[in-house]
């Protein structure tokens, strides 16, 4: 009896380990993924990218060392999970996109304090990324009290309307496609992942199973 | 009275619609996340085993840490108009610096355009000079409105570059200013300007060879 009763428990105690073992398998494959993508970029002289929503933070890499890294405020998931892999980015797009100042010739301004460069400062706040797949990043900062109550309505319209029709539009033509929004921590952030991301440099999105 | 129960059935109907679309799209959305895995990681997971993926990512771990530089290493942030001067991970400087205005300058007549951008990416230290001359290129007499000098001692600036410069190729520098109130701004033409003290210690310490990091 005693022995029934020690093996029913030993065989309780192995299904239960079941899961816990695909789960931790699932992680070190998701893990193989992101190394070996990095792997491969961190091979060749060019910067990139990692948005790591583990760590929830994206990070500025090259030849393995990071560069810089910017702490992420909140992010929010639509659609198909992405494949940890490297995608080129393909798109910077936003409202008012910096414009580059033409100098005039003859008109020194090494003296003038208001210069009229382009600086961090007239980098967009908002905007979205593109990259293959179907994978569209948003990336806005954490608004400002005042802004809050336009940014909810524009955030529901997306998130209830627009988001759901784009699904089954596209479900209906079977294509899959993913949006990411990023909330940077503060609009600094924001403008400087603007500065830093150039189209065609690589990004890693790695978004482990929870 | 009709009219009102037209458009009262019309305005349900659109509502009976919409709300229709927005189910099926929320339905569509629960299906894809609690299929969060792709196919192809769960084609992946199930040809291996927990030891070997273990295994594997700490080589591959081990073999990213064989592609990072080793040694003194210099950063530029040209967003924040910083430079950062490191020994492996450890920081050994931060500097204010100038990097590129983004400006853009046409020659007027002519077919040549420059954007003063400092340029991004990996570069290495190959030129080290004390008290360096500027041979001043062609753009640096047409920004200023003046006629390109023929003879090439009129291209010779010996004050404007400071004590040192460290070449980075295709005429970049990092280098000293006669503006150091602009220091932390995007004003130069490419290169990247350092206050005196600051670029002393990355003359001192940086060698032929170092990696410079520009982002």
């Amino acid at each position: 009896m005693l022995k029934k009763a020690s093996g029913a428990l030993a065989l309780f105690l192995w299904l239960l380990s079941i899961p816990a073992a695909a789960d931790e398998k699932t992680k070190a494959a998701e893990m193989y993924q992101l190394l070996d993508a990095e792997a491969a970029l961190a091979k060749a002289p060019s910067s990139y990218f990692i948005m790591d929503f583990n760590e929830k933070a994206v990070f500025l890499k090259a030849r393995g060392i990071v560069l810089k890294k910017w702490e992420l405020g909140k992010a929010k998931f639509w659609g198909k999970a992405v494949s940890i892999k490297a995608f080129k980015l393909m798109k910077k797009s936003t409202w008012f996109p910096p414009k580059r100042k033409n100098i005039v010739p003859g008109k020194d301004e090494q003296g003038n304090v208001d210069l009229g460069v382009l600086e961090l400062k007239d980098m967009p706040a908002i905007y979205s990324l593109t990259f293959p797949d179907r994978i569209r990043v948003s990336v806005r900062p954490k608004s400002r009290k005042f802004f809050l109550f336009f940014r909810n309505v524009g955030t529901a319209f997306r998130r209830y309307t627009y988001l759901p029709l784009k699904t089954l539009w596209l479900s209906l033509k079977k294509k899959s496609f993913t949006e990411v929004e990023l909330v940077m921590a503060n609009e600094r952030d924001s403008k400087a992942l603007f500065w830093a991301f150039l189209e065609g440099q690589s990004c890693i999105i790695y978004q482990p199973r929870k | 009275m009709n009219k009102n129960k037209v458009y009262r059935t019309a305005l349900l109907g659109l509502a009976i619609v919409w709300v229709c679309l927005e189910i099926a799209g929320y339905t569509i959305v629960l299906f894809q996340h609690s299929r969060k895995i792709p196919d192809e990681l769960e084609k992946f997971i199930a040809e291996k085993n927990l030891r070997d993926l273990q295994a594997k990512n700490r080589q591959l771990a081990g073999r990213i840490k064989t592609f990072s530089p080793r040694g003194t290493l210099i950063l530029v942030d040209t967003a924040e108009n910083r430079l950062y001067l490191k020994e492996g991970t450890k920081m050994l400087r931060e500097a204010v610096v100038s990097c590129g205005s983004g400006e853009v300058l046409e020659e007027p007549g002519g077919t040549r355009k420059w954007v003063f951008d400092t340029p991004r990416g990996e570069y290495a230290v190959q030129s080290k000079l004390v008290d360096p001359t500027w041979i001043k290129p062609d753009w640096a007499f047409i920004e200023e409105g003046e006629k390109v000098p023929k003879n090439f001692n009129d291209r010779i600036d010996e004050d404007s570059l400071g004590d040192f410069a460290l070449g980075f190729g295709n005429g970049y520098f990092i280098h000293g200013t006669l503006y150091t109130r602009l220091l932390g701004r995007n004003v130069t033409h490419g290169c990247i300007r350092v206050g005196d003290a600051d670029l002393e210690a990355i003359f001192q310490k940086a060698g032929s060879g170092t990696r410079i990091y520009i982002y």
